[in-house]
């Protein structure tokens, strides 16, 4: 029996992924967590923390060493390959950059760019990642994050427009996916290369805007064919926000080991239906728990969470700047004293 | 029994007494079966117990792994017994006070919402919320603070635009009365409801933002959410095809007769009203004039649709008054009058295709237009604003002439 705490968060995540024992359940971080605090305290800010790869990487590292999570993630925004694309982006925003335009007006125009990799702020990441990668070895899981086509094309394109042309021009919009998927491929295998351990993908595939039907048709098959494109060592956290229980068994489908899920979801249902082929991660309510809620609301939750069979907690999404450092902290403790307990053995 | 429905709807509730009292509590069915509980594990084995309690004040005790608990049950239901839900404490003298607490609030909970937990609804596949939310919208509910309430309840974005779908249900009937085959006729309404509910929950272009309601006996509401984009005459593009989608699908059930229509883009959801008064507006106008169509869009019913709100002042001035010349002048044939004036400025004015289009000779056709313009002083055969016009006033005629006297064919201001 593996004794508590035996395991160094990199270890403890990575067996908790490949389904092998780990001591305790995991705190990570598949999304930003990034705190008004932790910004303070090592004196960064706006844009050199989206932007500029000693700053990304210096906050993404108090992630472990302030607040004590398994993980660190050094791409806290949604807009890298946004404007790498040509969206124009206000980077100074007081919180998460903003889209200021959509640079396409009709998918057709769109082109993919060549070397997207030697894009300023794609190295900006890749080299945040091997800091990251060098100052804390292999102590703590790094986690590399990508933008799905789907999301891109919200980025590109504007939602609503998306939306639209998926009844109206429904070819042209799968032709739109065909043309983005090789980037957030390319991208994830550059950020493994430089030593990411998982990527989050995040496609905003959420219920709140498209039927399952939709996802089924649109998005899952370059779901699987994206899958294909990645090793069985090379981990990938699927994360999309909103409620998406009439659609989990689609995305079992798609090939992703992990999903990243949030509380608005049944979670005792989600993992009955993810089994033992899909790993939950997720799923700490953000507005109510971590920025509104006390100590016992924290520990609650947590609770919640680890009993219907999720090991790998998190918040459910990028975290408003104004949690608490203390809240995350009672997270990650609370996270860390439960055993971890490997479910597809019962 | 406890549908899975009503759980999840007084879970999030009884999770939060749980917390505040730090006690936990389990749910169980009808039967007294155990089904979910607060905590991580439950070692309940109640199931006599419950069925046995006699009064939710009553406290219990247990004993479990040398531990005493202290528990009520409280019976959940709506007007007949459906489940139970158990606290427990190990504190012997709080635990009927927190019960008494859970209680109030759970029985508060189903009343308020008792349309959302009557055995119709816990079988129907829509939202029940929902079916609450359009009938205060649509009536007119001054209670704005009920409806942000539901609107959060059914976990709605506010912001967004709404545009009400009606679609009109009738069921095909038999001619032959037979008490066999009647009987048979009710089991296929019900399957073909419940078809209907089906065909409208799973249509793919439906997402979790769109609310969907059955609204009466025979109309089914869908209020259909929008982002903004700067060209909205795509969003009226897109409905178009969504309608047709949707009729495609529910042509397919057994008996069902089915029409459609949509109203204009509403900013915001709590003025939904007004569009859905347009799209009954157009269903009912495209019902009495196109009866055999099922889908009723504003292009085809555009004359319509502009009649039914032509200036009051044109009415009284111009359309009402030539009517009344055209009736007084030729009180036997001013509707034959009047269709050939339509029909000629639906041929763009074309002797030709309006004689053929009309059957009559074209001596007639002349002869017609001729004694029209002079009655009405509108020349329909050179003027083409005289033959809009004159298309006008045949339109309101048959609009209105439900309203007429029809054994004297009169025309009233």
């Amino acid at each position: 029996m593996i004794k508590s705490n035996e395991m160094l968060p990199r270890e403890r995540v990575l067996a908790i992924l490949n389904h092998k024992k780990a001591d305790i359940c995991a705190a990570i971080t598949p999304t930003s967590v990034v705190t008004n605090e932790c910004i303070r305290a090592i004196g960064v800010s706006a844009p050199g923390i989206h932007t500029t790869s000693s700053d990304m990487a210096a906050l993404a590292a108090t992630a472990y060493t302030v607040l004590g999570f398994d993980t660190v993630m050094p791409y806290f925004s949604v807009h890298l390959e946004a404007e790498m694309l040509g969206c124009e982006i206000d980077w100074k925003s007081a919180n998460m950059p903003i889209i200021l335009k959509h640079p396409i007006k009709d998918p057709e125009e769109f082109s993919r760019p060549k070397n997207l990799l030697a894009k300023p702020l794609s190295r900006q990441l890749i080299s945040a990642i091997k800091q990251l990668k060098s100052k804390l070895g292999n102590k703590v899981a790094i986690i590399g994050k990508v933008m799905g086509p789907w999301s891109l094309m919200y980025n590109l394109y504007g939602v609503g427009n998306l939306l639209i042309d998926t009844v109206i021009e429904p070819e042209k919009i799968k032709a739109f996916i065909h043309e983005l998927l090789p980037i957030p491929i390319e991208f994830a295998n550059a950020q493994f290369e430089a030593g990411a351990d998982i990527v989050t993908w995040a496609d905003h595939v959420t219920a709140d805007t498209i039927s399952p039907q939709i996802y089924e048709e649109f998005i899952l098959p370059a779901h699987i064919e994206a899958n294909k494109r990645f090793s069985s060592d090379q981990k990938i956290i699927l994360h999309t926000c909103g409620n998406v229980m009439d659609r989990l068994h689609l995305i079992k489908k798609s090939g992703f080991e992990v999903f990243h899920l949030d509380s608005r979801n049944n979670l005792a249902k989600a993992a009955e239906i993810a089994g033992n082929d899909l790993i939950l991660t997720g799923a700490i309510n953000n507005p109510m728990t971590l920025l509104s809620g006390n100590k016992t609301q924290i520990k609650n939750e947590v609770k919640h969470n680890i009993s219907a069979g999720i090991s790998l907690v998190a918040p459910e999404c990028a975290i408003p700047f104004n949690v608490s450092n203390q809240s995350l902290v009672t997270l990650v403790k609370t996270v860390h004293s439960y055993r971890y307990y490997d479910r597809s053995k019962h | 029994m406890m549908s899975e429905k009503m759980i999840n709807a007084v879970f999030p509730i009884l999770r939060e007494y749980a917390d505040l009292f730090n006690i936990s509590i389990d749910v169980f069915d009808a039967s007294g079966v155990f089904i979910k509980t607060t905590e991580i594990i439950s070692n309940s084995h109640l199931t006599t117990q419950i069925k046995n309690s006699r009064s939710s004040h009553e406290v219990n005790e247990l004993v479990e792994n040398g531990e005493k608990k202290y528990y009520c049950v409280i019976p959940i239901s709506n007007n007949k017994d459906i489940g139970y839900i158990v606290p427990y404490s190990e504190n012997a003298s709080s635990i009927k006070t927190q019960s008494a607490a859970i209680k109030i609030a759970i029985d508060s909970f189903v009343q308020n919402f008792a349309i959302s937990f009557s055995d119709e609804s816990l079988t129907n596949g829509f939202n029940p919320l929902h079916k609450q939310l359009v009938y205060h919208l649509l009536k007119g509910t001054q209670n704005q603070e009920l409806i942000s309430k539901m609107i959060q309840l059914c976990n709605l974005d506010a912001s967004l635009s709404y545009l009400p779908v009606v679609i009109d249900c009738s069921f095909k009937t038999n001619d032959y009365f037979n008490i066999n085959l009647n009987l048979g006729y009710s089991a296929t309404l019900e399957k073909s409801r419940i078809q209907i509910e089906e065909v409208l929950s799973g249509n793919k272009y439906l997402n979790s933002q769109d609310v969907l309601a059955q609204y009466t006996e025979t109309t089914y509401i869908i209020l259909k959410s929008f982002l903004q984009v700067s060209n909205s005459s795509r969003i009226y593009t897109a409905m178009d095809l969504i309608c047709q989608n949707l009729i495609n699908g529910l042509s397919k059930i057994e008996l069902l007769d089915v029409r459609v229509a949509y109203g204009s883009l509403s900013k915001s959801i709590y003025d939904i009203r007004s569009s859905y008064r347009e799209a009954m507006s157009l269903l009912t106008t495209g019902k009495s004039e196109m009866p055999n169509q099922h889908f009723y869009n504003i292009e085809e019913l555009a004359f319509s649709s502009i009649c039914q709100t032509l200036p009051v002042m044109l009415v009284n001035k111009v359309v009402i008054p030539k009517l009344q010349l055209l009736q007084k002048e030729y009180p036997s044939s001013y509707l034959d009058m009047l269709t050939t004036a339509k029909t000629y400025a639906e041929c763009c004015m074309n002797y030709s295709k309006t004689s053929a289009e009309l059957g009559i000779h074209r001596n007639t056709l002349t002869k017609r237009l001729e004694n029209f313009c002079t009655t009405t002083k509108l020349d329909i055969i050179n003027n083409y604003k005289d033959c809009v016009l004159a298309t006008l006033m045949e339109k309101y005629q048959s609009l209105e002439l439900a309203k007429l006297d029809k054994n004297k064919g009169v025309f009233n201001d």
